[in-house]
C-alpha cells in the first residue's frame, strides 16, 4: 500500500481520537507487505494489530476503516448523501434565520428599524428548525406581539432575544432535540462520550464494567513513604546495619523497605432528591463500583434526610438486586434536598472513624438545596473534618447557577459522562497515574 | 510460517485460534515485535503463548506480574551472599580493585525471567502475564527490553539479546497501560470464542465428553456468559464443567445435570443466584439444547 495512503488514514485515525504516531505506521507498512492486499479482511486485521493499542478504540478504528476503504460507488453514494445532507442543514439554517426575523409591518411610519435579527448560534437554528411547528408558530408570535406592543428599542431586542435562545435552549435539553445536529457514525458518541442521562438499561453491564475498571484504580494507589516489607523495593540501610550486629557486624541479610498501598479511606454521600432521579442509574452503579473496589468506604444517601447503605452495598449482590434493594428500603427517593441537615446527620452518624483528615469525601449531587447559604457555610465546617471534598455534578457546567459557590469548600467537578468521570478519578484521586 | 499454517499448527496442539489472533501472532513474528493480548480473565490469553512455544518448540519463561513487582525478581539480582563469603575469603588479598571487579562479574549474577530470555543462547518464548497488575514503574522499566531487546546492568553495561525472544504480554485490562508499552507493542483483543469453536476446544480437551455434549456445555457457557455476572465462566471452566459432567456420567446438560455440577463453572453466590432469578437449571438446559 503506498505510504501516503497509510499515512491519510492515520490522520483519519488521529480525528477519530485514536492515537497512532509515526512508529506504528512504520509497522503498519512492514506488516502490510507480509499479507495479500487484495484480501480486505486481511488489511483490515493487519491495520487493526499494529495501529490500535486499546479495545476503546476497536470501534472507533473499524468505523475509519468502513469510511476509508469503502468500495469506490459506496464512497459516492456517502458523498452524496453528504452533500444533501449539508445542502439541508444549510436550508434548515436559512429558514430558521428568515422565521426569527421580525419585519416591522409598517416601516414608513416607523422610527425603528426595519427588521430585527437575533444573534443565534448555529445548534440554536438548527434546534429551533426541528421544534415541532406549533411550537414554531408560538415563538413567532411571541416575537411579533412583543416588539409591536413594546416597540423595538435595544433593551426589548435584548430581552426578546433572551426569551427566545432560553426557550430553544431548553427545548435542545429536554432531550427532544437530540435526534438532529448529532453525527450518527460519530465514534466518540461511544459509551464513554454519552450523557449518563441517556444510558439505557442494556448499557448498565458495560458501564458498570468501566466503572469496576476506574474504581479499581482507587485501590492501587501507593503512599508516598517507604516503610519495611517484603516487596523488596528499596534497601534499608539503617535496619541492614542494625541486623548486621547478630552476624558480628558483616550485614549478611539485606533489609528492604517498600511503599505499601495507600488504602484510601471515601466518604461518599449521595444526593437522591426529586432534580437527581434522572441520573440514579449512574450514581448506583458508581457506588456498587466503588464498593467492590474500595475496602473503606462509608457511603450515604440524602435528601431530606440520610440513610446509611454501606452494609447493604457490601452484601456482594448483583447490581440489580442491589438496586431493588436500595429503592425498595429508601425512602429519601425524590425527596427535596437539604444539605445542611444531611451534613449535620452524617456528622452526628459518623463522628470519629470517617471524618478523619486522611479521608477523602464525595458529594455526587446537582447541588439544588434549600437554604444554600446556610448549606455552604455548613459544607465548610465540614471540609475541615475531611481531607478534601470531591464534588460530582451531573449537570453540565452553565446551569450549576448558585451551586457554583460550593466551589469555596469542595472541588466541584462536571461529571456528565464516563469520559469525565475517568478523567476525574485520573486527575484527582490518583495524582501517581497522571505522573505516569 | 504462513498465517494459515501458523493457524493450523496452533490447533494440533490444542489452541483453537481465529484469524484475527492467528494474524496478530504471524505479524508479531515476523515483525519480531511484541504482542499484547488483552480481554476479559478466562479467554484463553495466556494459553496463547503456551500453544506458541509448543507449536514452534522454544522454551517458555515465564514472568508472573504484581503489585510491587522489581527487577530484581524480574531481570537481575546479585548473589549478595555469595558475594560476602568471597569478600571473606579474599579478606588479605593484595589487590583490591581485581577483587572488586570479580565480585561483580556473571558468576554472581542471578539470572530472573527477562535477563534468561534475553541471554538465552537459542530462541524463546518471553511471556509476561498479567502486566496490568504491576505498577506503572516496572512498565517503564520494560521498556527497553521490549523495544531494543537488550537490559542495562550498571556494572556489568548493556547485554543485548543473544536471539531475539517471541514476546507476549497478557493483561486483563484492570489499569490502563501506559502509552509508552502499547507503543512498543502488536496489539491483540481476546474475546471468549464463539460456541462452535469453545465446542470444538472442550471436545479436544476434555476426553470423553463427545461432541454433542461439548456442544451443549459450550452453548450454555455462552448462555451464561451473556447474563450480568461478577464472574463469567472462563473457557477453562467450562472445560472444567465437561469433564464433572462427563465424571458423573451425564450425556447431556439436563436441569438435573445443571444443579449437580454448575458450581464448576460459577463461583460467586450473587452469580448463582442471578441465574436462579433468571429461570435456573431448567432455562440453561434449554438453551443448551439438553431439555428436549
Amino acid at each position: 500500500m503506498n505510504e501516503e495512503i497509510l499515512a491519510r488514514f492515520g490522520n483519519d485515525l488521529r480525528r477519530a481520537g485514536v492515537r497512532v504516531g509515526t512508529g506504528e505506521l512504520a509497522d503498519a507498512a512492514r506488516a502490510l507487505a507480509l499479507v495479500d492486499l487484495t484480501d480486505r479482511e486481511a488489511v483490515f486485521l493487519t491495520l487493526r494489530a499494529t495501529l490500535v493499542k486499546g479495545a476503546g478504540s476497536l470501534e472507533a478504528f473499524r468505523l475509519v476503516f468502513d469510511r476509508f476503504f469503502a468500495p469506490p460507488e459506496t464512497r459516492r453514494r456517502r458523498q452524496e448523501q453528504e452533500r444533501l445532507r449539508e445542502e439541508e442543514r444549510r436550508r434548515a439554517l436559512q429558514r430558521s434565520a428568515e422565521e426569527l426575523t421580525y419585519r416591522e409591518p409598517h416601516p414608513e411610519t416607523s422610527y425603528g428599524p426595519e427588521e430585527v435579527r437575533f444573534q443565534l448560534t448555529e445548534e440554536q437554528l438548527l434546534a429551533y428548525a426541528e421544534m415541532p411547528a406549533e411550537r414554531r408558530q408560538a415563538l413567532q408570535d411571541y416575537i411579533e406581539r412583543s416588539f409591536m406592543n413594546l416597540g423595538t428599542n435595544p433593551r426589548i431586542q435584548r430581552s426578546v432575544e433572551g426569551v427566545v435562545a432560553g426557550t430553544i435552549n431548553y427545548w435542545r435539553r429536554s432531550g427532544k432535540g437530540a435526534g438532529r445536529g448529532v453525527v450518527v457514525e460519530d465514534p466518540r458518541e461511544s459509551l464513554l462520550w454519552r450523557d449518563i442521562r441517556t444510558l439505557s438499561e442494556e448499557e448498565f453491564p458495560r458501564m458498570a464494567q468501566l466503572i469496576r475498571r476506574f474504581s479499581a484504580r482507587l485501590g492501587t494507589a501507593l503512599n508516598r513513604r517507604y516503610r519495611p516489607g517484603r516487596r523488596r523495593w528499596r534497601v534499608d540501610f539503617k535496619g541492614t546495619l542494625r541486623a548486621s550486629l547478630s552476624t558480628g557486624g558483616i550485614p549478611f541479610r539485606l533489609r528492604r523497605l517498600s511503599r505499601h498501598g495507600r488504602r484510601p479511606k471515601l466518604l461518599v454521600l449521595c444526593d437522591v432528591s426529586g432534580s437527581m432521579v434522572e441520573y440514579s442509574g449512574f450514581v448506583f452503579q458508581f457506588l456498587c463500583g466503588l464498593a467492590a473496589a474500595v475496602k473503606s468506604l462509608e457511603c450515604y444517601l440524602f435528601a431530606e434526610e440520610v440513610e446509611r447503605v454501606t452494609p447493604l452495598l457490601r452484601e456482594g449482590l448483583s447490581f440489580a438486586a442491589t438496586l431493588d434493594r436500595l429503592t425498595a428500603a429508601s425512602r429519601q427517593w425524590g425527596a427535596g434536598t437539604d444539605l445542611r441537615r444531611a451534613l449535620d446527620l452524617v456528622e452526628r452518624a459518623e463522628a470519629a472513624h470517617f471524618l478523619a483528615p486522611d479521608s477523602l469525601c464525595l458529594v455526587v449531587s446537582d447541588g439544588k438545596t434549600v437554604g444554600r447559604p446556610a448549606a455552604i457555610e455548613r459544607l465548610g465546617e465540614f471540609a475541615r473534618s475531611v481531607r478534601r471534598i470531591l464534588w460530582l455534578n451531573p449537570l453540565p457546567r452553565e446551569e450549576w447557577g448558585g451551586a457554583a459557590q460550593f466551589a469555596r469548600y469542595a472541588a466541584l467537578k462536571e461529571c456528565r459522562n464516563l469520559a469525565q468521570l475517568e478523567g476525574i478519578l485520573r486527575g484527582e484521586l490518583l495524582p501517581r497515574h497522571r505522573a505516569a | 510460517m504462513r498465517p494459515e499454517e501458523l493457524g493450523a499448527a496452533l490447533e494440533r496442539v490444542g489452541y483453537f485460534a481465529d484469524r484475527d489472533l492467528v494474524l496478530s501472532l504471524f505479524l508479531a513474528l515476523e515483525l519480531e515485535k511484541p504482542l499484547l493480548v488483552e480481554g476479559d480473565p478466562g479467554v484463553g490469553k495466556t494459553e496463547v503463548a503456551k500453544a506458541v512455544a509448543a507449536v514452534l518448540g522454544y522454551p517458555l519463561i515465564r514472568l508472573q506480574c504484581y503489585e510491587g513487582l522489581d527487577e530484581g525478581k524480574a531481570l537481575y539480582e546479585w548473589n549478595y551472599q555469595r558475594q560476602l563469603l568471597r569478600i571473606q575469603l579474599l579478606r588479605d588479598r593484595p589487590e583490591p580493585a581485581a577483587a572488586e571487579r570479580d565480585l561483580f562479574s556473571e558468576e554472581f549474577l542471578l539470572e530472573r525471567p527477562l535477563l534468561k530470555a534475553i541471554r538465552s543462547p537459542g530462541k524463546t518464548v518471553l511471556l509476561i502475564d498479567e502486566v496490568d497488575k504491576s505498577d506503572p514503574e516496572f512498565e517503564s522499566f520494560l521498556f527497553e527490553v521490549l523495544s531494543d531487546f537488550q537490559v542495562s546492568i550498571p556494572e556489568l553495561g548493556t547485554v543485548p539479546a543473544r536471539q531475539i525472544p517471541v514476546v507476549i504480554l497478557t493483561s486483563n485490562n484492570e489499569r490502563e497501560l501506559s502509552e509508552g508499552l502499547k507503543r512498543r507493542c502488536l496489539y491483540q483483543h481476546l474475546e471468549f470464542p464463539d460456541p462452535v469453536r469453545e465446542a470444538r476446544i472442550i471436545a479436544a480437551k476434555a476426553p470423553g465428553a463427545g461432541e454433542e455434549l461439548a456442544a451443549q456445555v459450550a452453548k450454555a457457557a455462552a448462555y451464561l456468559r451473556t447474563l450480568d455476572l461478577r464472574k463469567k465462566p472462563s473457557v477453562a471452566e467450562s472445560l472444567d464443567w465437561a469433564r464433572a459432567l462427563v465424571a458423573l456420567g451425564h450425556r447431556e446438560v439436563s436441569p438435573q445435570a445443571v444443579e449437580a455440577t454448575l458450581s464448576t463453572a460459577l463461583k460467586h453466590r450473587a452469580d448463582q443466584e442471578q441465574v436462579a432469578a433468571a429461570g435456573g437449571a431448567g432455562v440453561i438446559a434449554r438453551r443448551a439444547g439438553g431439555e428436549r
